[in-house]
């Protein structure tokens, strides 16, 4: 599908989800369905390559962890992940789950070009912000780059020379 | 009779060093410090996998509590390129008012020196003098000249590296030969070479060779968070180290001073103190108040010790500030060096910036910004997510260049710390409310500033800036000076030009609090020091 379209369509997608529906969908327990969303779509925002993925360091568990010690975190990451499978529906006929790399990321374009205040938009943001903060800041996810080494104990004694990385 | 001949309320660097001269001298010493003790060999996280995660150790009781008054409205018809912004984030604060953000300081044994960068500088003779020639802020009672001595004593003590051939006049030379700039820091030197702007090696409390048993520096870049090696000079393992070493000094931590009382003689008769086993009193002949710039007018404003100037809170200045960062071609490796080895003193006369009172000086800034880990740079910098953003952090050289510029900020009366007439702390006393605007003048300083930092990326051959920051929509400041400031009469001061209450007259205080001006963008720590160390020659 050509992606323009398709961000258009999705535009028209979010505006149609109504408030009340939200709100009435955040009193309901949490369902095991909602928890792979979340989990596929952290998945989507940091896949296993020839490093460890997200999934692999349980970032999706920590972060709905988190998001469960905070009513407003919890809210917007569930009104996200209903947001995500509502556009893979509309638009795929498949749940986000079921979405391959290429659709998936589709959907995640079209939620970073959405504006700013919008729902789609805020919950990239936090969720990338946090999966980023909380996967780069475990070891085994620096395998291979720049910040592989620890500050010390024995610094970079190399300081003054070009960074021979890559 | 007390078993004591001094007691200082705080050991950050103004009460570190008070201790350590009036130690030396003979006296016997106790300092009430309301924070822990850090041990650097095992309290700092740098050598642990997830030491990004971890940041500074702050632990219980090491960071106080304050509020805030009214936020300031933006004039962005004027000065909207000011605004903090990042390139993945867009504006940073969304609203059209100035932000409350944060005081950065810690509680502690060292006090905010545990975190701080190290920069250890000497002012500006002319900022000392800024009533005089040009008819704000105040005047210091003393003199560049007056004081040199004591910045000698406090580098030695220190272990300041630095270059001889620097712009302050110097009576002895620095202990320690300067460190050499960064790969990164000599990209952006060249920067400042194309604009014509000098640039010399920052003078910093880390050590360059081995000094009074401390190692020399490993070039980590994490000083902020913490130096594990103890060779940053952060004031525990400097002047409480040497004062502890007299046998004549005694620090009581975890231990917060609640109230000063008085006599009929005009002067401190006792401190009231909580600590985990209640309230206690304590006494001495003399007392030196070292609490910082915020917390040292709550004790006395709290205590309704107060002056007969009414000028206890009044003068607060914070840190002027504005940084841009930036991505190079060049593979940096700028995770690794100094937070800031070099530094710029074109501008930091007083009368340096055309049409502008107040200098400021310019420095690298990718540290004090954060980028030392990875996580800071796959949120701020790495545009993207999936397998292009994984692939990106590991083909980063990390490469981003920053530049900060810090500037004077001159006292207004709208800027002062009062006490909050709602929130107390677990004691019940007041908490400190700071009050915080920017005037014009500042503004303008902020903008020189800002554009300077534009030039001086650009000439440097950065290609795309990501992020700028200032406190232009934020509250978010390191130095914090001014709220008792020290002058030579009792009715436009608090103390006199050895620290001395005008009105108490076994009171000292020996703090950041005690600046009359701020000096155009230099780091107060080793003011700090030679005035307390002055002020020991004095009692
Ligand atoms: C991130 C950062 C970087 C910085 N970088 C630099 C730099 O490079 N160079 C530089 O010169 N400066 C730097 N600074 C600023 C510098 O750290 C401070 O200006 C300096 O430490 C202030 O010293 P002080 O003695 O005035 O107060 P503080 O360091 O604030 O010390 C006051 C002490 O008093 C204690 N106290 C407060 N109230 C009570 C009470 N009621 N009872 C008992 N104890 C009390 C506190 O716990 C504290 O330990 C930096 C600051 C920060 C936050
Ligand atoms: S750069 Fe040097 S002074 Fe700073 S934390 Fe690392 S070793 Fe310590």
């Amino acid at each position: 599908m050509n992606r323009r379209l398709l961000l258009q369509r999705l535009l028209g997608g979010s505006l149609l989800i109504s408030a009340g529906w939200m709100l009435k969908s955040i009193f309901l327990p949490v369902t095991n369905h909602e928890k792979l969303i979340w989990r596929s779509w952290i998945d989507h925002l940091i896949p296993t390559d020839q490093t460890p993925g997200a999934l692999d360091l349980e970032i999706d568990h920590k972060l709905w962890q988190e998001a469960e010690q905070d009513i407003a975190v919890l809210v917007l990451v569930r009104q996200g992940c209903s947001w995500l499978n509502q556009v893979a529906l509309q638009n795929y006929n498949l749940s986000f789950v079921e979405l391959n790399e290429t659709q998936a990321n589709t959907i995640i374009t079209f939620a970073t070009q959405s504006p700013f205040h919008y729902l789609p938009n805020r919950f990239f943001r936090y969720s990338h912000l946090r999966a980023m903060q909380l996967y780069y800041t475990d070891p085994r996810s620096r395998i291979g780059t720049v910040w592989e080494q620890t500050p010390q104990p024995i610094g970079f004694i190399n300081y003054q020379q070009r960074c021979t990385h890559v | 009779m007390s078993d004591y001949d001094v007691i200082i309320i705080g050991a950050g660097m103004g009460g570190a060093a008070s201790a350590y001269a009036l130690s030396k001298r003979g006296l016997k010493v106790l300092i009430l410090e309301a924070g822990p003790t850090y041990n650097p060999a095992t309290d700092y996280h740098l050598n642990q996998p997830d030491w990004e995660k971890k940041r500074f150790p702050f632990k219980p009781n090491s960071q106080g509590k304050y509020t805030f008054g009214t936020e300031q409205v933006l004039d962005d018809t004027k000065w909207s390129k000011l605004r903090s912004w990042n390139h993945q984030l867009g504006l940073i604060n969304i609203t059209s008012k100035r932000k409350f953000a944060a005081y950065h300081h810690v509680r502690g044994v060292g006090g905010s020196t545990l975190h701080f960068t190290g920069e250890a500088h000497r002012l500006h003779p002319e900022a000392m003098q800024m009533y005089t020639h040009f008819g704000v802020a105040a005047d210091w009672p003393l003199t560049y000249a007056e004081l040199e001595p004591y910045y000698v004593q406090a580098e030695n003590l220190i272990g300041v590296a630095g270059d001889n051939s620097g712009v302050r006049q110097r009576s002895a030379p620095f202990p320690l030969p300067p460190h050499a700039p960064s790969y990164a820091e000599q990209i952006l030197a060249k920067g400042f070479n194309k604009l014509n702007l000098s640039w010399t090696p920052n003078s910093l409390a880390v050590l360059s060779k081995p000094y009074a048993n401390r190692p020399a520096c490993n070039y980590c870049a994490a000083c902020n968070l913490g130096c594990p090696r103890s060779d940053k000079g952060s004031a525990d393992v400097t002047f409480i180290h040497a004062a502890l070493q007299t046998g004549r000094c005694e620090i009581k931590t975890g231990v917060q001073v609640l109230r000063l009382e008085t006599d009929k003689n005009a002067k401190i008769s006792s401190v009231i103190i909580a600590d985990n086993k209640g309230q206690h009193k304590f006494n001495a002949p003399l007392y030196v108040l070292a609490a910082g710039a915020i917390e040292t007018p709550r004790l006395l404003l709290a205590s309704e010790v107060g002056d007969d100037s009414g000028q206890v809170g009044r003068n607060f200045m914070e840190t002027l500030f504005h940084t841009s960062l930036a991505l190079h071609p060049e593979p940096l490796g700028s995770h690794r060096g100094l937070p800031s080895g070099f530094i710029c003193w074109d501008y930091n006369a007083p009368d340096a910036i055309p049409n502008i009172i107040g200098g400021c000086r310019f420095s690298p800034a990718v540290a004090e910004a954060g980028f030392i880990g990875a996580g800071q740079y796959a949120t701020r910098v790495i545009s993207g997510w999936g397998r292009k953003h994984k692939q990106a952090m590991r083909q980063s050289c990390a490469n981003v260049l920053g530049i900060t510029g810090i500037g004077e900020f001159l006292p207004n009366k709208d800027t002062y710390i009062d006490l909050d007439t709602k929130q107390t702390d677990e004691h019940g006393i007041p908490l400190a409310r700071i009050h915080s605007q920017l005037t014009e003048l500042d503004k303008q300083r902020l903008s020189f500033i800002a554009n300077t930092n534009t030039a001086i990326l650009h000439a440097s051959g950065a290609e795309k800036t990501f992020e700028r920051y200032s406190n232009y929509d934020f509250f978010n400041t390191t130095h914090v000076f001014g709220t008792c400031r020290m002058g030579i009469k009792a009715d436009n001061s608090v103390v006199n030009a050895n620290l001395r209450s005008h009105r108490w007259q076994n009171l000292y205080i020996a703090d950041a609090s005690v600046f009359p001006s701020s000096g155009g963008g230099e780091s107060p720590s080793l003011t700090i020091a030679a005035l307390a160390l002055r002020m020991a020659e004095f009692i």
